[in-house]
């Protein structure tokens, strides 16, 4: 094998000129090929650390509260947020609100998104320069939200600042949807304006997170979505999520309510019970109601409903609490009979599952464990007719199985508040196969460039088979097996493969720090999504950059393995014979 | 003693000029002029108005069944909307593309083709269960006699008693010779006025009093006002193919 070896280099190096024509190109079918896959793998990791962790986080946790898509609080959900974030691999848990909203200058008008920012959060150097990056200041700063003006400070694009023609200290409003679905004004100060790094950039209206909160009429203890950033998210980010789902697994929801009817008064504790056409169905079977069970309705335990003289068709009032304004919520039902409750369920009365989410929705401050007892007994009775604390989705593995979800929220397939946990990897779906799509279309590309070398490989060493013969002939009269001949010229082609593909590989690497350094202007760029600062970014893993070297090298011995072989039938004699 | 006499008399004189309905009365009066037993169909036009962008003119046709909430909007104009639509059937609301020949669920606090209005401001409540008029710490209305153009009203200042309002603050004036809506107010919670509307030329519909012209103003982001109009009432059973996806999506063929 030495012998061949020292042929096989030596050889090589007695057709320089040759060699080196064809080593270049099989350098240059490399060199694309690494810097494809380094930009390729660059522009997916620019999208998963400097876009999705922004745009959705590596896994989320989202709310939509009875059909309402945009009214995105869990309320009264204390320690959620730093149970997740003990969790194992998850780096940060980021509480966040992003609402469509009109924003309204002296002049004009436009649209936007009111997000939140939480300063709270401690920032690595390396999240501290890529927000920085995201949001160059022109002025102001984001420290600025902390702010305690009267008006809600904020910060906005230059942009929509220019359109609106707002600079810093002007005042405006801002015209949204609170969280609990109430159209809602804020008075806003502009404390700093940012250059939009690209198109999709110009839409935010930024503002802190315990100013938001109070503007969308959410308590601290309120969490809206969760977004997670993960360490070596792509290994971790289903597990995570999983994880999670198992820990959102919900209880029966109950409320402690007084239920009032002509001065008179009662102590309950109310479930809710579904109301579509299955579950009436269900219910009329389980308990003989006089009237049929119906949204509005409620069912008091018999005790109760003889202490307020309460007869079927007769409407009670029921109190559940008070709102964060210091309302009494206080809801109208129509009585649809009496029941006796299983024992661990005294006084518990059933209540339409729509207005029982609703006051629970709008209730101020959680009722705890309190009537859990009760409702547990109630679930044990009734089953899947009493409503939960929440409905938890299934993981949706796809895109579209998330938009599937999203119409069966819009439709209220679920009374009850909705609560998903999704990854990276239905969210960034599209993106994920825009990488994939990416990388296809480089292999593609760059073997076509192969087949094309290929080719040149293939009648280089046809030629050069032709100019050896007397050669082989002589090597095999002096004993060398015809495997040998074919292995000679195999590895004469491997050995320039792979002097090429290192070469090609170093080129890459000079290739990449050049293309790296050039600045790309951002303003009114489509691709500056793409851009870090500006520059393009290449990540050349070293599995990848092994992988293509042996590719090239495996296809360029494949290539000459047809005249390899074809050089190795050569019978000695007729080799020595031959003549040009 | 004359004076207190002639004082008293006075007052009650002006407490019986000022005696009229409570505002209760006023309420209920007003949700039972929403609401129409009959199916209805009719001619609407829209004439948008936005600072610095000019006027925006649109036409609908409207078809509205309140037996089972359902109601058919088919744009008619501008050429570029004709032949789409809305279509809500009980819960359900959907917005129909003309140029996609899709059916696309609108949840019910999403925005309708950008603007202001969203799915569930097409959901029909009783205005007694949202509203009750606000009071005083003496237990007194916040009612009084007022004008609107000129004409004599009542002004009612209400509030939410459910969470689940767009406004937890109204102000309605309704003409004191039929509680008639002359005009009406919306709060945010922070008491910010957001809203104004104004209706004009009633006319009989179905036994109801239908506001034939309604100005909507805008007054957070000042000089956005919406005009609507009213033509071509038809009261009685329409057909029920026209409250279905297949109809809507046939009339843009």
């Amino acid at each position: 094998m030495k012998t061949l070896l020292f042929f096989a280099y030596r050889n090589i190096l007695r057709q320089k000129r040759r060699a080196v024509l064809l080593g270049t190109a099989m350098a240059l079918g490399t060199c694309f090929l690494v810097l494809a896959g380094g930009f390729v793998a660059g522009i997916t990791q620019t999208l998963f650390d400097r876009v999705m962790v922004y745009v959705c986080g590596h896994a989320s946790v989202l709310v939509a509260d009875r059909g309402y898509t945009f009214r995105t609080a869990l309320r009264n959900e204390i320690g959620l947020k730093e149970r997740i974030a003990a969790l194992p691999h998850v780096k940060r848990v980021q509480e966040t609100m992003g609402i469509m909203c009109r924003m309204v200058g002296p002049t004009k008008g436009d649209n936007g998104i009111l997000i939140s920012v939480d300063l709270s959060q401690k920032l690595s150097p390396e999240e501290l320069q890529q927000s920085r990056d995201n949001f160059p200041m022109v002025a102001g700063s984001f420290l600025d939200l902390q702010r305690p003006d009267p008006s809600v400070p904020a910060i906005l694009s230059r942009t929509k600042a220019d359109y609106l023609g707002l600079k810093v200290g002007d005042q405006f409003s801002a015209r949204f949807q609170d969280s609990r679905g109430r159209r809602q004004v804020a008075h806003l100060s502009l404390v700093g304006i940012f250059q939009p790094s690209n198109s999709f950039m110009d839409a935010p209206l930024f503002v802190s997170l315990d100013r938001m909160k109070g503007i969308m009429d959410m308590d601290s203890t309120d969490l809206p979505y969760l977004y997670l950033t993960l360490d070596d998210p792509r290994r971790w980010a289903v597990s995570v999520g999983d994880s999670i789902r198992s820990m959102l697994r919900p209880r029966t929801a109950a409320l402690p309510a007084i239920v009032r009817r002509s001065g008179k008064a009662g102590e309950a504790v109310a479930v809710g019970i579904r109301t579509d056409s299955v579950s009436r169905v269900r219910l009329s079977r389980t308990l003989s109601l006089a009237r049929p069970w119906m949204p509005g309705k409620v069912v008091l335990p018999t005790a109760l409903a003889d202490n307020l003289g309460a007869r079927p068709g007769d409407t009670v009032r029921i109190l559940t609490g008070f709102s964060r304004a210091g309302d009494p919520l206080e809801n109208p039902a129509e009585v649809a009979g009496t029941w006796n409750p299983p024992a661990g369920a005294e006084g518990t009365l059933l209540w339409d599952e729509d207005a029982f989410q609703a006051a629970r929705s709008f209730r101020r401050g959680s009722p705890g464990d309190s009537g859990q007892r009760q409702a547990a007994a109630v679930a044990r009775s009734l089953d899947s007719l009493v409503s939960p604390e929440w409905t938890l989705l299934p993981a949706a593995r796809t895109t579209d199985e998330t938009k599937e979800q999203a119409r069966q929220i819009g439709a209220r397939t679920w009374k009850s508040p909705v609560v998903f946990v999704r990854t990276m990897y239905e969210t960034g779906e599209q993106i994920l196969k825009l990488a994939s799509a990416l990388n296809v279309i480089t292999l593609v590309a760059v073997l076509v460039l192969f087949v094309v070398v290929l080719t040149g490989v293939v009648n280089t060493l046809r030629m050069t088979v032709r100019e050896r013969t007397r050669e082989i002939g002589t090597l095999r009269s002096l004993g060398m097996q015809a495997s040998q001949v074919r292995q000679l010229f195999l590895l004469e082609t491997g050995l320039l493969a792979l002097f090429s593909a290192v070469a090609g590989t170093v080129l890459a690497g000079i290739a990449m720090f050049g293309l790296s350094r050039i600045t790309f202007p951002i303003a009114g760029n489509p691709l500056s999504i793409l851009l870090v600062r500006g520059h393009l970014v290449f990540v050349p893993s070293v599995g990848h950059v092994v992988f293509d070297i042996v590719l090239v090298v495996g296809m360029a011995v494949l290539a000459a393995w047809g005249p390899a072989a074809a050089a190795a039938k050569l019978s000695p004699a007729n080799a020595l014979r031959h003549h040009e | 003693m004359n004076r207190k006499l002639l004082l008293g008399t006075v007052a009650s004189m002006l407490s019986a000029a000022f005696a009229g309905p409570d505002g209760s009365t006023i309420l209920k009066a007003l949700e039972t002029n929403e609401t129409l037993s009959q199916d209805v169909h009719s001619q609407v036009s829209l004439t948008e108005t936005r600072p610095g962008q000019g006027a925006k003119a649109m036409r609908c046709e409207y078809y509205r069944r309140d037996s089972d909430k359902s109601f058919v909007v088919l744009m008619t104009a501008p050429e570029s909307d004709r032949g789409n639509g809305y279509f809500r059937q009980g819960e359900h609301f959907w917005m129909y593309r003309r140029n996609t020949r899709t059916f696309q669920h609108v949840n019910r606090d999403e925005s309708i083709g950008g603007s202001d209005a969203r799915g569930q401001d097409f959901e029909s409540r009783p205005l007694t269960q949202m509203y009750a008029p606000v009071v005083d710490a003496q237990g007194k209305e916040a009612l009084r006699a007022d004008t609107v153009g000129g004409l004599p009203c009542w002004r009612l200042e209400v509030r939410a008693i459910i969470s689940d309002v767009d406004y937890p603050r109204k102000t309605f004036w309704v003409h004191q010779s039929d509680l008639l809506l002359a005009k009406d107010q919306s709060f945010s919670t922070s008491g910010t006025l957001m809203h104004s509307g104004y209706y004009t030329n009633y006319r009989p519909v179905a036994s109801r009093m239908v506001p034939m012209r309604q100005v909507h103003v805008d007054e957070v982001e000042k000089g956005n006002r919406t005009l609507m109009d009213l033509s071509e009432v038809q009261v009685g059973k329409q057909d029920p193919k026209i409250f279905t996806k297949a109809w809507i999506e046939s009339q843009s063929k």
